[in-house]
């Protein structure tokens, strides 16, 4: 399609903790300079800055892009801040994509940082104004109630129970053990998942990732760059994004249509027709468990309604024929919005480079995929990466 | 029991208070107008009907979302719907637990794109999804033209 070849050339990511010292241009100056040591580059050798950052509300700072920009890397360079809700985080590496693979620039730095503790008793007040402000906040909508709506209607839909959903958390919390930025690592089981306190049925607080503070960064080059760098790009092949209405009440609740629409574009791109066959490790966005399982379906990674059970059988696992979430997960390792899209992206980077420690899924894999999504279910955003 | 950090407040760091000063006042736009005038003065909920390919949305919208015509037709429709998803919540948007459960449903009418989303007032034993429902409203004479002229959903 004429677009020229992008790699990842370097990765960086910060502790994801629930409440950090660091403000956020310091936890965006930390992951940036994680990921430019790695790549071997100095700042001067960045032509372009993305940043990627939800809400302007976390903060409550309405020039958040600005407000960023020094700990990104971004002072007096061409740099632009991007943002679609819980999508941004493989957003932001897309539109590093957009910058190189069009000629624009040789080298782009790709910066995902998200501060949530600053808000204050917790980020859910700034949440509330996601909400049409006329038909739903008058009802005080917490997100955690819309996606009760939603969960129960995908597991009526299927005759799935609490337990096929519960494994999800239970196997990403428990991958998070060996991540070293986790948050909220731990060797939980289905018992667990299911006595912790219920928010709103049929969701309990274990079924959540948390509010969290972190960052991560990548490098990208062109191809000629990439190749001087290193000896082990990783390629960009295939992007997608792609959003559905905010009237929510629309949707069928069951099934995410537009992260079918943004896998589809990613896998034409980089050439894929059968992605169950093709794709060796996955990411979905996993902020909810039963997310990772719908997620899962709509990147085309099994048939609808097989997701649970494919995991409980052991399919998704590390060791598994298509493991998901090795990281840990957002529900594992912590959900700093922005840059837990980023973080998925590193851990494809990191597994296809065969550099994912005791994280590492076995089998040498050559092409993975990670996946975003947000605001009020209508974004989903797709990378394919292959070495 | 999963939070293993050890600071779990600012207040354990250095920190100082801040706010965003302002408060809003939306109009309820051109669609919306109508819908709650009508709730307001007649009791109808109405949905706005797409004369080109003939979509029914409620809640009512002045352009089609289907073929992005505009929309100037709009219709009354029955009060009640289909119970498709509920949720009983235990706790506000700031983490306060609620005296009693909320109970939220999204209701959705027959042949019509689109729900509405309220408080559901229905003995545990019947909420099932599929049931049917019904608005409840206020009195003529104590509604105001916004959401909460419209009590809670009942079982039919
Ligand atoms: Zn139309």
């Amino acid at each position: 399609m004429g677009f020229r070849k992008v790699a990842i050339v370097g990765a960086g990511i910060t502790k994801f903790v629930r409440r950090a010292q660091e403000t956020g241009p310091e936890m965006s100056y930390l992951a940036s300079k994680m990921a430019l040591d790695q790549a071997g580059l100095k700042l001067k050798d960045v032509e372009m800055v993305t940043l990627g950052t939800a809400p302007d509300a976390f903060d409550g700072v309405h020039m958040k892009g600005e407000y960023l920009l020094s700990g990104a890397g971004g002072n007096n360079k061409p740099y632009i801040r991007n943002f679609v809700g819980g999508g941004t985080g493989v957003f932001a590496p897309i539109h590093g994509w957009m910058h190189v693979a069009s000629g624009a620039c040789d080298v782009c730095l790709v910066v995902c940082s998200e501060k949530m503790s600053s808000c204050h008793p917790h980020p859910q007040g700034a949440f509330l104004t996601i909400f049409d402000h006329t038909t739903e906040q008058p009802l005080k909508p917490t997100l955690i109630w819309i996606f009760a709506l939603e969960m129960r209607r995908y597991m009526e839909t299927y005759g799935l129970t609490k337990e096929d959903i519960a494994r999800v958390a239970v196997k990403n919390k428990n991958n998070a053990l060996d991540h070293p930025s986790a948050q909220v690592a731990e060797a939980v089981t289905i018992e667990d998942i299911l006595n912790s306190e219920v928010l709103a049925e049929p969701v309990h607080r274990l079924d959540i990732s948390p509010a969290s503070d972190g960052a991560a960064a990548v490098v990208l080059a062109s191809e000629d760059v990439a190749k001087r760098l290193t000896d082990k790009p990783v390629w960009i092949d295939g992007v997608g994004w792609n959003l559905d209405t905010a009237y929510w009440a629309t949707k069928d609740l069951y099934y995410p249509r537009y992260v079918e629409k943004a896998a589809r574009m990613a896998y034409e791109m980089a050439g894929i027709t059968e992605p169950h066959k093709e794709i060796q490790v996955a990411e979905p966005y996993d902020p909810f468990d039963y997310k990772e399982l719908h997620h899962m379906e709509g990147l085309l990674l099994c048939e609808r309604g097989e997701a649970a059970r494919l995991t409980a059988e052991g399919y998704t696992a590390r060791t598994g024929n298509l493991p998901t979430c090795p990281s840990g997960g957002a529900l594992g390792v912590g959900n700093p919005i922005a840059a837990t899209g980023l973080m998925k992206v590193i851990e494809i980077f990191l597994q296809l480079r065969e550099e994912a420690g005791k994280r590492q899924v076995p089998g040498k894999p050559r092409v993975g995929v990670a996946q975003a999504w947000g605001d009020l279910m209508q974004v989903g955003t797709v990378i394919v990466l292959r070495r | 029991m999963s939070f293993k950090e050890t600071i779990q407040s600012n207040i354990q760091l250095s920190y100082f208070e801040g706010q965003i000063p302002v408060n809003y006042q939306y109009t309820l736009g051109v669609a919306g107008n109508k819908f709650f005038e009508t709730l307001k003065q007649k009791g109808e909920f109405i949905a706005s009907v797409c004369s080109h390919c003939g979509v029914k949305t409620i809640y009512p919208l002045i352009y089609c979302e289907e073929c992005f015509n505009p929309i100037d037709t709009y219709v009354s429709i029955e009060l009640e719907g289909e119970l498709y998803s509920f949720t009983k919540c235990y706790r506000d948007y700031q983490g306060n637990t609620y005296d009693e459960p909320h109970v939220i449903g999204l209701i959705r009418f027959d042949g019509i794109k689109g729900g509405i989303i309220h408080r559901l007032n229905i003995n545990e034993k019947d909420l099932k999804l599929g049931i049917r429902v019904k608005a409840k409203l206020k009195p003529t004479n104590k509604r105001t033209g916004g959401l909460d002229d419209i009590v809670c959903f009942e079982k039919v």
